[in-house]
């Protein structure tokens, strides 16, 4: 009896502290797990026009992702010296950006399966949900992604991908303060240079 | 002598790499930017004139079952410096790994033309001497792009002639080693090319500057590849939602 207790007392020591974390990731898996494959069908879905389709995902991704928190992310070390209108602008233009780049990532996922792996938490509401994406088009092959999902005012979102050992958000970072160190800080040329490449940017300033 | 030879680059060269930026460090990590852009200008014109031209030929002529078979068969080459590289990084279970791919690939695959121990659920990897360095705390050093052969860091750079000591090629003698390792070299080239078409014409039509496009990307996969794939949560940046707005409800933007 003695030992019994004191095996289960080890059991109970050992596993509790393992617990709690997944725990709080619980929710990041249900978010990932119910929206990922929300954007998937919207994706593959055959009965859906080019127009309305981006429109769909564009609905589906604002309820997914924080562009904001994204877009102060890509500005890095500028985003401290970053005047209000100056995000804004950039941040508008930013969210054209953002949606055709998921657009274009995500598109080459169908009607796979989305199956959660695991999960690590890197502090609390900040956590990694590991996927694998099978089936569908991808045929026998799998694929590994990961999805950061962090608590934003109460609300789980992603905000950054990674696909084949690339981190999507981080990626845009390099490139975005790439080009503001190289024009002397200026934030505004990161804003012209996404509107450059948008089809619908809208940006006056 | 060639034994030797790596383990006293790793000695010469260690203190010197250790010292230079990590990893981490990215915007910090490219102080010859000027001299790498000029050699990424270079690379980019080779790629371009000669091999574009040459992938898609070799995409035209060879069905992909050929260029399976290629692959394969230079991969099955490579198999001991990965099993080297392994064992210098104590992952003996890798390793097995390593070992067990290149009996099966070797004898049933045909000389490593087919990749039979993937269909028995051994995956393949991949290892260098560069990863062992950084899993032996040595920095990456610099960002450097070389001439013909891309992006790299110092240590990476270095890491390669140490790569060419741990295959048995390196010692054996045989009538034709100079074709056979040329023609083993633009082989790898244009199989490794033929792959990455569609990715890098993607690359090179979304980036805003294709130079700082492949650095970070050169960064983050190799990354990847010395963690083995595993993610390191704790090294991951952070986001500052400090400012973020409240959710939105039912879609609507904020």
């Amino acid at each position: 009896m003695t030992i019994k207790r004191k095996i289960l007392a080890a059991i109970l020591a050992l596993a509790l502290p393992l617990a709690s974390p997944v725990l709080a990731s619980e929710q990041a898996v249900t978010f990932v797990q119910n929206n990922v494959s929300k954007v998937l069908q919207v994706l593959s879905d055959p009965a859906l026009g080019d127009v309305q389709k981006g429109k769909l995902f564009s609905e589906v991704i604002t309820q997914v992702t924080d562009v904001d928190v994204i877009a102060r992310f890509v500005l890095g070390q500028y985003a401290a010296t970053a005047s209000t209108p100056e995000f804004e602008r950039f941040a508008r233009v930013f969210r054209g950006y953002a949606l055709g780049v998921y657009q274009s990532e995500l598109s080459r996922f169908g009607n796979e399966v989305l199956e959660v792996q695991s999960v690590q938490e890197r502090k609390p509401g900040d956590s990694v949900v590991l996927t694998r994406i099978s089936g569908g088009a991808l045929s026998k092959k799998s694929r590994d992604v990961k999805w950061r999902v962090i608590t934003i005012k109460g609300t789980p979102r992603v905000v950054d991908i990674e696909i084949s050992g690339v981190w999507l958000s981080q990626h845009q970072r390099a490139e975005i303060t790439g080009i503001i160190t190289k024009n002397g800080g200026q934030i505004s040329a990161a804003t012209k240079m996404l509107c450059s490449q948008s089809k619908t940017c809208t940006v006056t300033g | 002598m060639y034994i030797r030879t790596p383990a006293l680059i790793l000695l010469l060269l260690g203190p010197v790499l250790s010292s230079c930026a990590s990893a981490q460090n990215r915007t910090s990590g490219d102080p010859l930017e000027p001299l790498n852009r000029a050699f990424f200008g270079l690379n980019t014109n080779i790629d371009k004139a000669i091999l574009i031209p040459a992938s898609k030929t070799y995409r035209a002529i060879a069905p992909k079952p050929a260029r399976n078979g290629v692959r394969n068969f230079l991969q099955n080459l490579r198999s001991p410096v990965i099993l080297a590289n392994d064992v210098l990084q104590g992952e003996w279970k890798r390793a097995g790994q390593t070992v067990s791919r290149f009996a099966i690939n070797t004898t049933v695959g045909v000389g490593g033309l087919f990749d039979v121990a993937k269909g028995a659920g051994i995956e393949k990897h991949k290892e260098d001497f560069g990863q062992t360095m950084a899993k032996a705390g040595i920095s990456s050093g610099p960002y450097l792009v070389l001439p013909l052969l891309g992006p790299s860091s110092l240590r990476d750079a270095f890491g390669r002639l140490p790569d060419h000591y741990l295959t048995p090629l390196a010692y054996t003698r045989f009538d034709g080693k100079n074709t056979f390792t040329t023609a083993r070299r633009v082989a790898s080239v244009t199989d490794k090319r033929a792959r990455s078409l569609k990715a890098v014409k993607k690359m090179r039509q979304n980036a805003f500057d294709e130079y700082i496009s492949v650095r970070d990307l050169y960064w983050q996969t190799r990354k990847n590849a010395i963690a083995n794939g595993q993610l390191e949560v704790e090294e991951l940046p952070e986001f500052d939602i400090s400012n973020a707005q409240p959710a939105p409800i039912n879609g609507t933007s904020p």
